[in-house]
């Protein structure tokens, strides 16, 4: 069985001869500190553990308004995104950019500019970045398709869900303002929105690009649950998803769903419009991943769940997570064996190493 | 006529044009600042406790603590001539490396809405600019957080810092990667697992 058999074995509830091991969040602080400790060079990370890989494609998401260079420094620069939104960036050192204000933020200001979500094959075949960390790629996507394809790795196609585009246009605070001041104009950008990513994803399958999966990295909750009401979720939030994910079903897709935090009052909602999969379901948020299978195993697999900071504490503490969680997961024959988020650089090499050894030798069937 | 009873409701439902006028009509029939301050602290106190009863999610947080904002924008000036300055003064921001925002945001929206002045420093904040702060306010609380696993141990910093500055103020910390074994770990006097909590948690150590 290979990786993208035994994933979607997984996504599928079919048998499989072990749990499938990824990870797709190596922080790259993680990667300099593991080249230190004995990653060799030119080895990937994925390739020198064995993980099953998951070849992920996107597309430009945003407006496409010109970006513009505002203040330019030693240390880091001010600039405006596709989207009108203000950042500061910093150059030499890995941090997250800072939100400073946005642009495209009125209903008015909205329907002046949303005929520049047009779709085109460009956009995909065009877009050279790294979503996951933020950070520009010099991979051409096309090849970086025909390469995953050639070695029949597991592709999957990962859209910008709506909700988490208005949170992006607006920033965090405005949008979730929006939310309870003006639910209509929410309510239009996510079905403008939804418009444009069905149209691109039928341009790109249309031009022959086949995916395994659909992916959405839509970060609605945090620590307590979700940023707001599931009353706002199942009224305006949901029908939208509900359309992105049924056109993944048609095409044969499984819908895997990303959100921190923690997820328990979200997964029947999201079972319901449309989802196979939750992904990445952090331990520090309260999320369990054996009571989740518990709960909903019949119909939703589950990706994740192995706290960091377990993998960072030492060869007993791994111990401990992995053979608390992944012999119960393993039962359901629908856990994806992942990190509960990323890997951060507190996770040593050598103790990565005996995670992913532990998770093979307890993982098989 | 003034009624604090529409201010309160005012405040508790985000509306900030209502209480912007409900504020004025009260401060023009003379009604003493504090007295519509505390009108609206109560509407914050009952948007805290609906928050952490599951009642109420982020937006009618922020649209409650903005409408306060609406009034109080009118009672600083009025307070301020009068001699009425919070009792409680805190400093807040996101630890060193982290820029993470929207957590150190509503739990500075809270604890303004229960009377303490908040100075928010923002984010990637050094220990050492936390002390300087918290001397230069004579602050009593030093509210940090953080939301990734990587800056969390940054906290401990600040309570060392602050520590071998001699002040008094209490260090609370909250966000995502934060525990309450990890605040005690780092010796830390309090943690907060939401905005609500850390006024009830505020309150406690101010009154201790």
């Amino acid at each position: 069985m290979n990786s993208r058999e035994r994933i979607l074995a997984a996504l599928h509830g079919r048998p499989m001869d072990r749990v499938p091991i990824c990870e797709i969040g190596v922080w790259p602080e993680t990667e300099e500190r593991w080249r230190r400790e004995g990653l060799p060079e030119g080895v990937s990370v994925e390739d020198y553990f064995g993980l099953d890989k998951i070849a992920l494609f996107a597309y430009e998401p945003s407006l496409m308004l010109p970006t513009v260079v505002l203040e330019d420094g030693d240390d880091d620069q001010v600039m405006v995104d596709g989207d009108g939104c203000r950042y500061r960036k910093w150059k030499g050192v890995q941090k997250p950019p800072l939100f400073l204000g946005a642009t495209v933020n009125t209903p008015s200001l909205w329907r002046e500019y949303r005929s520049r979500l047009a779709p085109s094959l460009g956009r995909f075949q065009n877009y050279q970045f790294d979503f996951i960390f933020d950070r520009p790629t010099n991979e051409v996507q096309s090849e970086r398709y025909r390469q995953a394809r050639d070695d029949d790795q597991l592709t999957v196609i990962s859209p910008t869900e709506p909700c988490w585009y208005f949170l992006r246009l607006l920033g965090e605070e405005e949008a979730l303002m929006a939310m309870a001041l003006e639910p209509d104009f929410v309510e239009e950008v996510l079905s403008d929105y939804t418009d444009f990513v069905l149209s691109m994803l039928e341009l790109i399958l249309a031009s022959g690009y086949t995916f395994d999966a659909l992916w959405v990295f839509s970060d609605l909750a945090y620590k307590k649950g979700m940023l707001f009401s599931p009353v706002f979720f199942r009224e305006r939030v949901a029908p939208y998803q509900r359309r992105i994910f049924a056109f993944a079903r048609d095409h044969a897709m499984k819908v895997i769903y990303h959100c921190d935090g923690y997820v328990g009052q979200l997964i029947p909602m999201l079972i319901d419009v449309g989802v196979d999969c939750m992904q990445p379901l952090e331990a520090r948020a309260g999320n369990d991943v054996r009571e989740y299978l518990h709960q909903y195993g019949d119909r939703l697999s589950f990706m994740g769940n192995i706290n960091a900071d377990a993998l960072a504490g030492g060869r007993r503490s791994i111990r401990q997570e992995i053979c608390d969680k992944l012999p119960e997961a393993k039962r359901s024959g629908r856990y994806i064996f992942h990190s509960d988020h990323s890997v951060p650089p507190t996770v040593s090499f050598e103790d990565y190493a005996y995670a992913i050894e532990l998770a093979r030798e307890l993982g098989s069937y | 006529m003034a009624d604090l009873a529409a201010l309160t409701a005012a405040v508790e439902a985000g509306n900030r044009t209502v209480v912007a006028a409900e504020t004025q009509v009260a401060l023009d029939e003379g009604i003493h600042p504090k007295t519509i301050l505390d009108a609206m602290t109560a509407a914050m106190d009952g948007v805290g406790r609906r928050f952490q009863d599951g009642e109420l999610f982020v937006p009618e947080m922020l649209i409650a603590a903005r409408a306060m904002k609406a009034g109080t924008v009118l009672l600083e000036p009025v307070l301020a001539a009068a001699g009425v300055r919070p009792e409680f003064r805190a400093v807040v921001g996101t630890v060193e490396g982290d820029l993470h925002e929207i957590g150190k945001n509503l739990v500075g929206m809270m604890w303004r809405g229960g009377g303490i002045e908040v100075i928010d420093l923002g984010v990637d904040v050094t220990p050492d600019r936390f002390v300087e702060a918290a001397r230069e306010h004579d602050a009593n609380l030093v509210g940090l957080s953080a939301l990734l696993t990587t800056t969390m141990p940054n906290m401990r910093g600040v309570v060392e810092a602050v520590r071998a500055a001699g002040l008094s103020a209490k260090v609370v910390v909250g966000g995502a990667p934060v525990t309450p074994e990890f605040a005690a770990q780092i010796g830390a006097d309090g943690y907060a697992a939401d905005a609500g909590a850390a006024v009830d948690l505020a309150r406690g150590l101010l009154s201790g």
